[in-house]
């Protein structure tokens, strides 16, 4: 073979071999690309609406703009369309999922039903979220520490899902709860309260200020306090959106006098964390090439700064402080572990207060 | 208030709206023509358009699209037999018999006519009930709906005809079926042998379609003819109307029923046709024609379902608490839209509220009359020989089975309640009933135990409370007095294969009864109960079938197993190639192998499944099964 045409040759090849590369590994452009976002729960439910917020704001922000479509995946709840997506999803960036407490806890204690793995996801983006403790106005304390004297009716929906926060809450507290499970939402339980059928709810921030904070106006319901949000030490503070509101730890001290501490307060704040805190996170399997996922990422805080979207998210999400660009990483390590002591005390407070096993 | 009105009333006469509403409309009818498609699959696919609309158009569009469905959906329950929707059944049982006499426009203009009385009804109710909704809603606590529940269960005693026992069996066999997932009081797993997919409930979506629409597939691809068994489809579309009309007050009282029930959240919107249905049969003097194609019993349960929109709309408007499935959706639309339902819409933006309520009966209207202007075109397709459209009619139903939870889970699901629900009609088990007993069983358990532990025995001194529990005993009365006085000469009885049958759901329900036994008492009671009941009613069947007389015939299986065997086939060549792919290929394999003439148009319906396939899954999002060789990725 002539040295010409073997040139020729060798450089047709690596011409054709240049042009089978995957376009994105040269740069991280979306263009014409359409993006699965998966979300493990039912249409109008309120992952799902946080999800089609998103979706709606993404492409803006991401080179290429492409087109996001949502996709429920149900089947076992949460779990079954997390065990889906572990399975099915694609690495190429173009599937991403939504996650929620419901996908996070049962991870975090250890339910054999999970076959996904937070390991092997990389967060691109997080939305916190907080929660409001109330009660009718009638079965309201005076003082804090009066709750102790009296039987107070709490309906929920299991004990081992995002009921585990007001659940394990109650217990430190030493309150004295009549529990009624199978209600089968925060929906049906806000009714609940509203017959008169129990005496004490929780509701995320979103529904309370929309559904309770009218009632409260009217003294019908008279709130007792909000969880509050983790810092960046770990530490629950006031949450931003109740000023007024003390905490969850520094109501606990209104009744016993001192913070809560021990094991029981460190699993709670473990699952608080992964229920609420940090409740919805963006991820995708771990093994999109990296320009991929730090595009996702930069997006999304871009995103988080724009004016414009803090104001629309405020409305829809709710006043938190969103979390974006490279602190997602610390948000889901603090989100999805919790120490084997913190565990072990939760496997053992279940199976003595409910009698329930994971 | 009036100016809230006038405010609204403006809006709802725009242009924009009335364009939007259109749309909603049209794209609705669509839907909801396509056997399994209707409620919350329709509603869903629009959740991507609306975002980013004005509110007032996506307002318009959303609600263009609930109340058609409502309507609509009566095309497949009377042409095909197969409910469009799962409060579409009770429209199946008196329509198709219908249609089978070749008086499918009467039944559908009766419909139409109905749901156009009972959705303006609706509409009407929830101007009115805005104002005394909330003390009403709450006051049915637990208890009433406990009773509700059980009310519903009474009704299966009207629904069994002849075979009160076989019904009844089946009724409890769904209760037990119904307590698979999750025990309400204790969050025990029951039932699902470590399948995830079980863990939370067997979706209701799949199972109403599995065991209505796979048994009349069967049945239609063994009779290899056109679906109405007449030539003539009789002009009967204004007879129709004329007999919705003259029955009138059957209407409104089925309305009636619809918006009250509809109210509840939490009762289960499929249950509401069911019990317009019964109450269409206790009603009656002369019952003698249901079951068999007595126009009542299309006209209240179509008139009921839609006014149970309007119903379902009052907690979700509210409370911000949704009031059915379709209404759940309908709320995210809302949200997405930035409209949020509740105490504060109520007091701040209450002119939204009255534009739905207009929007609503709108489209009623909208949608009544293009339904009966399409009803002739659409009837006609029923005389096309079934060999044309049964490929597209199975692809059809794989697609909506899978848009229950979009898990290969579902089509396995479809399978064995297709094979179920064929046994059942097979044997002669209702199975409305069993499909009552598997709705109800969550509502009845949860509620139970939640009355127990709210009020105790203090519920007995509620006054609804106890006016629900008399018309549980008044319906049961009925349903008994029904029974006793039927003669043995008409039933059909089991032969050796439904004794075979009857045992096999008698061993099921005692094995479910031993597992249950060590578990604590509160997971256990409700399925115990259930399967000692599945057991009582199958020594009930048997031994009547024991003193019975006349032995019935083993029917031929041949070929009802080469029927299951195609339906088989399709899912498997799915499960290989994937949906559009898979789909094209059983097609023309079955064009070939039942020999089919007009080749062109054969192949034409093929691909052009394929094609449609294609489109609804890039246009407008709907999720295609994915095969083991995933094709679609070749085309990029």
């Amino acid at each position: 073979m002539s040295s010409s045409r073997r040139d020729f040759l060798v450089g047709s090849t690596a011409l054709a071999a240049l042009s089978m590369t995957p376009q994105w590994a040269l740069a991280a452009d979306f263009e014409g690309k359409t993006i699965t976002f998966w979300v493990p729960y039912r249409e109008g439910g309120g992952t799902d609406t946080w999800a089609r917020f998103l979706a709606s704001w993404m492409p803006k922000y991401m080179d290429g703009e492409p087109t996001i479509v949502v996709r429920n995946v149900t089947g076992g709840g949460a779990i079954g369309g997390g065990n889906e997506f572990s399975r099915r999803a694609k690495s190429d960036g173009t599937d991403i999922l939504g996650t929620a407490g419901g996908l996070q806890l049962p991870f975090l204690l250890g339910d054999s039903r999970v076959e996904y793995d937070y390991g092997k996801w990389f967060p691109a983006y997080a939305s916190p979220f907080g929660g409001v403790v109330y009660a009718r106005t009638e079965a309201a304390p005076e003082n804090p520490a009066d709750l102790l004297n009296s039987e107070l009716g709490f309906g929920s929906i299991g004990a081992t899902g995002s009921d585990l926060i007001p659940l394990i809450a109650f217990s430190l507290m030493q309150l004295n709860t009549k529990v009624t499970f199978g209600l089968k939402g925060r929906g049906p339980a806000r009714l609940a309260i509203l017959r008169g059928e129990v005496d004490l709810d929780y509701q995320t921030t979103s529904s309370y200020l929309k559904n309770v904070q009218p009632l409260v106006d009217e003294g019908k319901m008279t709130p007792l306090f909000a969880w509050g949000v983790v810092n960046a030490d770990g530490e629950v503070e006031r949450d931003p959106t109740f000023p007024d509101l003390p905490s969850f730890p520094e109501y606990y001290a209104m009744i016993h006098g001192e913070a809560p501490s021990g094991p029981g307060w460190e699993a709670w704040k473990a699952v608080y964390s992964a229920g609420f805190a940090y409740q919805k996170f963006v991820v995708m399997p771990d093994d999109v090439p990296e320009d991929i996922r730090n595009a996702y990422r930069s997006a999304m805080d871009a995103m988080a700064q724009d004016s414009a979207f803090q104001q629309a998210a405020a409305e829809k999400l709710g006043a938190y402080q969103q979390i974006s660009g490279d602190v997602v990483d610390a948000a889901l390590e603090r989100a999805t572990s919790m120490s084997d002591e913190a565990k072990g005390w939760i496997v053992s407070w279940l199976k003595d207060t409910y009698d329930v096993e994971i | 208030m009036p100016d809230v009105i006038l405010t609204a009333m403006a809006n709802v006469a725009s242009f924009a709206f009335l364009s939007h509403l259109m749309i909603g409309v049209c794209l609705g009818l669509i839907v909801a023509i396509l056997p399994g498609f209707g409620g919350t699959v329709g509603l869903a696919l629009t959740l991507p358009f609306i975002y980013g609309m004005d509110a007032s158009s996506g307002v318009a569009v959303l609600v263009g699209l609930m109340s058609v469905v409502a309507t609509a959906d009566t095309f497949p329950a009377v042409l095909l037999g197969i409910p469009g929707s799962v409060s579409g059944q009770a429209t199946v049982v008196d329509g198709y018999p219908l249609a089978k006499k070749g008086e499918a426009a009467r039944a559908l203009g009766a419909a139409f006519a109905a749901s156009l009385m009972g959705g303006l009804f609706g509409a009407a109710v929830l101007t009115a009930a805005l104002q005394i909704a909330e003390p009403m809603i709450l006051s049915f606590g637990s208890g009433e709906l406990l009773v509700l529940g059980i009310l519903g269960v009474t009704m299966v005693g009207v629904l069994s005809g002849k075979n009160i026992f076989r019904a009844l069996m089946a009724a409890a066999l769904g209760l037990l079926i119904g307590s698979v997932g999750i025990a309400p009081a204790t969050g025990a797993y029951r039932f699902d042998f470590d399948i995830v997919y079980l863990g939370s409930g067997i979706p209701l979506t799949v199972v109403v379609l599995a065991l209505f629409a796979v048994p009349e597939m069967i049945e239609l691809l063994t009779r290899r003819s056109a679906i109405a068994e007449q030539r003539a489809l009789q002009g009967g579309l204004l007879r129709g109307v004329r007999d919705a009309i003259s029955n009138r007050w059957l209407v409104l009282r089925s309305a009636l029923l619809g918006t009250t029930i509809g109210m509840l959240p939490g009762i289960g919107g499929s249950v509401i046709d069911w019990l317009a249905y019964g109450h269409a049969v206790q009603s009656a003097k002369d019952k003698s024609e249901f079951g068999k194609g007595d126009i009542r019993g299309v006209i209240a349960p179509e008139s009921a379902n839609n006014a149970k929109e309007g119903g379902a709309l009052i907690p979700t408007m509210i409370f911000g608490i949704p009031g059915s499935a379709s209404t759940a959706v309908f709320m995210g639309g809302l949200i997405l839209l930035g409209l949020e339902p509740g105490l504060t819409m109520v007091m701040m933006s209450a002119d939204v509220i009255y534009v739905v309520i207009w929007g609503l009966a709108l489209a009623n209207i909208v949608g009544a009359g293009l339904c009966f202007a399409l009803a002739r075109p659409i009837a006609s397709l029923t005389r096309v020989p079934f060999d044309y459209i049964a490929p597209v009619l199975l692809a059809l139903l794989v697609l909506a089975g899978f848009q229950t939870t979009r898990t290969w889970n579902d089509l396995h699901a479809l399978l064995f309640f297709g094979l179920l629900g064929w046994a059942l009609l097979r044997y002669g088990f209702s199975r409305p009933a069993f499909v009552i007993g598997f709705v109800l069983a969550e509502g009845i358990e949860s509620n139970l135990y939640q009355t127990i532990d709210f009020y105790g025995w203090e519920v007995f001194q509620r006054p609804v409370f106890l006016i629900l529990v008399a018309m549980c005993l008044i319906s049961a009365y009925i349903g008994y007095r029904q029974a006793r006085g039927v003669t043995d000469s008409g039933a059909k009885r089991p032969a050796i294969d439904g004794v075979i049958f009857t045992l096999l759901c008698a061993a099921v329900g005692l094995a479910a009864v031993i597992s249950m036994l060590d578990k604590s008492p509160q997971t256990r009671l409700f399925p115990i109960v259930a399967g000692v009941a599945l057991n009582l009613f199958a020594a009930a069947v048997l031994a009547r079938n024991w003193f019975s007389t006349q032995k019935g015939e083993v029917e031929s299986y041949r070929a009802p197993m080469i029927a299951m065997a195609t339906i088989g086939s399709l899912i498997i060549s799915i499960a290989a190639f994937g949906y559009v792919i898979g789909a094209a290929i059983f097609s023309l394999c079955f064009y070939f192998i039942r020999g089919v003439q007009n080749r062109l148009v054969a192949v034409g319906l093929a691909l052009g499944l394929s094609a449609l396939a294609a489109i609804l899954q890039s246009q407008l999002n709907i999720q295609l099964p994915e095969g083991m060789i995933d094709v679609t990725t070749l085309f990029g």
